[in-house]
């Protein structure tokens, strides 16, 4: 019976051996990617130990800190608003917005060896502390935004026009992540989808708000001037089954782009983006970048460029009822562009951030990039919009309507664009809150 | 020998204590001052621990004074750091382990003791196996779940629970190895011809009873859903039948026919269907049916090289850890130097059970100590490679280790039959006995 026994000893032992090897696989080779995994709870707890760096807003009032004691901090927001923004960080949920973007920074690794963190983390037990991050939002005009914005469905965007710092950027309706943990499966389950950031990632149809980037269009392509009268300017254009006219009736049928502009008459835009063609209609879009993700701390989209159904009937892309969607960022974007001579700020959402030793780090300042449009026909569609731009558009479901505001201040030297979506709403509420935030602003 | 085995214990002795504090001082430690106390209770634990190993250790070096001085080192070593894992996550369930590691030196001690040799073992083998099939077949009609739903595995009376069928794989090796040894020569002899290994027709015969028996004890348990134990019960029929007649033939058959019952049992029990899709894709349903095992697996990861550290890593967010996953809560506080050192103690258990077969005088002996030995390798195995995720997850326990009484009963009974075992090895052989 010896040799069965010694062979029985030989394969139990190999089981033993596989299983060793099996768990070093976990440990050392799958171990990153198992531990990055959003349900994988252990950073998130270890900050129970230790605080969580705060975020402060450009003036230094908190957004968010670690409340509690030691061995027990929960993170905790005083402005729930601004959930969009801030997102949350949970060891349940994970984590989103500028929790998640710098949470290497907040957690408090950023900076430091690994040797260090796992001498911190693993031998002393005590992880190194968490840093503050101070954003560019301006908690007054964000609480004026939030504010105004209350009891839409909707989206408000704030920038320096010049810098590109976002100082409010609300989106409505949100959820409060204190103590989301027990209240996310509401969040999630909310068919008003609080989630959504609607300011940076929900696509819009811009209708009418993408008129002044067809007129600069046909400025620079020599197919129109500023005060080109259009006939028949007030004629209706038809879409999907129904006549869309002038938002005013104008007083005069002979109409200047200006005057188009403020009425809301849709035919001269239908009938330049007609002009304009398919090909340029394209390059038209990519100039102004509506085809690319604005860069911004936390997540941003944009539409596909390659939709064929962007382009296939032009008159309808020249009122912004075709295919192409766009975020209200990206129209802040546009309109601090057309606001400062064709040049197109990089978006900002963090302003400084607190180094190892305690001082703070700004974001390096982004050389500045060549205009997006000659700054001359920048100038002439920025004439055009002296009360900013009211607009509407009809979405593809179930006809909603969607309003936009496009508005800048001071008119003459535009420090400020603020970018007003509502989700059924009308543009002259639109407008409303687009002034009273503007206002907070300055 | 005995000065051998002094040393060992003392290791031991020295590893747990050390361990103990070190689990202890974690609480301050996270929270990162005094202000938090530590919890002295699991010093306590190692106290009742220390006792009951230098107990063992006097009682058994004066009983058997040939016995297998590793045996004891590591049992011991093995069933301190598992006290200390348990309380570390679940201090209520460390209490009651303490307890049922008390009984199990005991039970233990009695086995050294009872005079005479196993010869009491042989003789009563079916009366033996029917004892613990009944109570095992008692848990049908009366069966419980301490933990209040799952399996209902265990017998309750009193606050303590048992779960027979660890008693029963026991005298199932027991029975098994008597059988063996007395009907061998029927059993196994062959036609003439190289090409014919199977049995004459008419020892076919001899097998009944033995497949009587086993496929009872499958049957309880498979009525049950008691996955881990009736793949266990197999494996250790199939290798004593091995063991008994050196031929790999068996070993193919039952591979086969364990292929051919989990086919079935994949169409037929929605518990082994759910155990094999989280074991196939776990990462297709994370928070659902596969939640321990990607949680388990996470912990592991997390444990890394050298591991979080006693007490500090989070293995309590694995569920029920303290049992089936005991292995993964090791992984992420120990490390894989935790994990390697543990494989290797259970390991060098199961080697030593080998070694007391190879060296046992009688076919008795030999089967005995060998299917003891499979039987806490394959129960190591199961449980650990469905923890790593080799093989499918079988609720099994890690021996000596996981939280469980009648698992660590268990455990001590047959360790203290392999110390018996040891201990006759050594003395002259008598003729046809053991």
């Amino acid at each position: 019976m010896t040799a069965p026994i010694n062979r029985l000893t030989i394969l139990l032992g190999a089981g033993f051996l596989a299983v060793a090897l099996a768990a070093g696989f976990w440990q050392v080779i799958r171990g990153d990617d198992l531990l990055q995994r959003g349900d994988n709870p252990r950073r998130a707890l270890l900050e129970r130990r230790v605080p969580r760096g705060q975020i402060l807003d450009r003036n230094g009032q908190v957004l968010a800190d670690s409340a509690g004691q030691p061995g027990a901090w929960v993170r905790h927001y005083p402005d729930p608003n601004l959930a969009p923004v801030l997102g949350y960080v949970s060891p349940l949920v994970g984590s989103a917005g500028i929790e998640a973007a710098l949470d290497p920074v907040l957690h408090g690794d950023t900076g430091l060896d690994p040797f260090t963190i796992y001498w911190r983390t693993s031998v002393l037990g005590l992880p190194p502390p968490g840093r503050d991050v101070r954003l560019t939002i301006d908690l007054g005009v964000q609480r004026a935004a939030d504010t105004a914005l209350a009891a839409y469905t909707g989206a408000v965007v704030l920038l320096d026009a010049q810098t590109g710092e976002v100082l409010a950027l609300a989106s409505h309706p949100t959820f409060d992540a204190n103590d989301l943990d027990s209240h996310w499966a509401d969040v999630v389950n909310n068919p008003a989808a609080p989630l959504l950031n609607r300011a940076t990632l929900a696509l819009y149809q811009p209708g009418g708000a993408i008129e002044p980037v067809i007129i600069a269009g046909a400025l620079q392509a020599r197919l129109a001037t500023a005060q080109q009268i259009f006939d028949a300017a007030d004629q209706a254009v038809i879409f999907d089954g129904q006549s869309l006219n002038c938002r005013t009736p104008p007083t005069h049928s002979n109409l200047t782009l200006t005057d188009t502009l403020s009425l809301g008459c849709p035919a001269p835009a239908a009938g330049l983006g007609l002009t304009l063609g398919t090909a340029d209609l394209a390059r038209l879009f990519t100039q102004f970048q509506l085809f690319s993700a604005p860069a911004l701390s936390i997540p941003t989209v944009a539409p596909a460029a390659d939709q064929a159904s962007v382009f296939t009937n032009t008159a309808l892309a020249g009122i912004g009822q075709a295919g192409l969607t766009v975020t209200p960022l990206q129209m802040a974007l546009v309109t601090a562009a057309l606001a400062r001579h064709g040049q197109m700020p990089v978006p900002q959402l963090v302003m400084q951030i607190q180094n190892a030793a305690g001082g703070w780090v700004s974001t390096p300042s982004r050389a500045p990039t060549p205009p997006i449009i000659n700054p001359a026909f920048a100038d002439q569609v920025k004439a055009m919009l002296p009360g900013g731009l009211q607009a509407t558009a009809i979405t593809s479901s179930g006809g909603k309507t969607l309003a936009w505001y496009l508005g800048l201040s001071p008119f003459d030297d535009p420090k400020v664009v603020v970018v007003v979506l509502l989700e059924d709403g009308d543009p002259r509420s639109a407008k409303d809150i687009g002034d009273v935030v503007m206002q907070a602003a300055h | 020998m005995l000065r051998e085995e002094n040393q060992l214990f003392g290791l031991a002795g020295a590893f747990v204590l050390l361990a103990a504090v070190a689990v202890m001082l974690a609480a301050p430690a996270r929270a990162g001052s005094w202000a938090v106390s530590a919890d002295f209770t699991i010093l306590g634990f190692a106290g009742v621990w220390l006792v009951c190993a230098a107990v063992a250790t006097y009682v058994v070096q004066r009983a058997l004074p040939s016995h297998d001085f590793y045996l004891l080192p590591l049992t011991y070593l093995l069933t301190g750091w598992g006290i200390i894992l348990i309380w570390r996550l679940t201090p209520p369930f460390a209490l009651r382990q303490t307890i049922w590691l008390v009984i199990g030196t005991a039970a233990m001690l009695g086995i050294v003791l009872l005079p005479g040799d196993l010869r009491w073992l042989r003789r009563y083998r079916y009366t033996w196996l029917f004892a613990g099939l009944a109570l095992t077949a008692l848990t049908l009609v009366l069966g419980v779940n301490p933990s209040g739903e799952g399996e209902r595995l265990w017998l309750g009376c009193c606050g303590l629970y048992l779960q027979p069928a660890e008693i029963l794989k026991l005298l199932l090796v027991v029975f098994l190895a008597s059988y063996l040894t007395d009907r061998r020569d029927l059993l196994f002899q062959t036609r003439p011809g190289l090409l014919n290994p199977l049995p004459r027709n008419e020892s076919l015969v001899y097998f009944l009873p033995m497949l009587v028996m086993w496929g009872f004890s499958t049957l309880i348990l498979v009525s049950q859903r008691d996955l881990g134990m009736s793949t266990l019960f197999f494996g250790v029929f199939i290798v004593m039948l091995y063991l008994a007649s050196g031929r790999w033939e068996y070993v193919a058959a039952g591979v086969v026919l364990l292929a051919l019952g989990a086919v079935l049992g994949y169409g037929l029990f929605d518990v082994v269907r759910l155990r094999v899709e989280a074991w196939w894709n776990p990462w297709a349903d994370p928070s659902g049916r596969s939640y321990q095992i990607v949680q388990s697996l996470i912990a592991i990861a997390a444990g890394g090289l050298f591991g979080a550290g006693a007490g500090q890593g989070a293995p309590t967010l694995i569920p029920v850890a303290h049992s089936d996953f005991i292995f993964a809560a090791l992984a992420e506080e120990w490390g894989l130097i935790g994990v390697l050192a543990m494989t290797a103690l259970l390991g060098a258990v199961v080697l030593r059970a080998m070694r007391i077969a190879a060296g046992a005088t009688g076919a008795f002996g030999q089967l005995l100590a060998g299917g003891l030995g499979a039987l806490l390798g394959l129960q190591t195995l199961l449980i650990t490679a469905g923890v790593v995720k080799l093989l499918p997850l079988t609720g099994l326990t890690v021996p000596f280790v996981s939280y469980g009484g009648s698992s660590l009963v268990s455990a001590f009974c047959l360790v203290g039959l392999l110390l018996r075992l040891s201990a006759m090895n050594d003395q002259p052989a008598r003729p046809n006995e053991l």
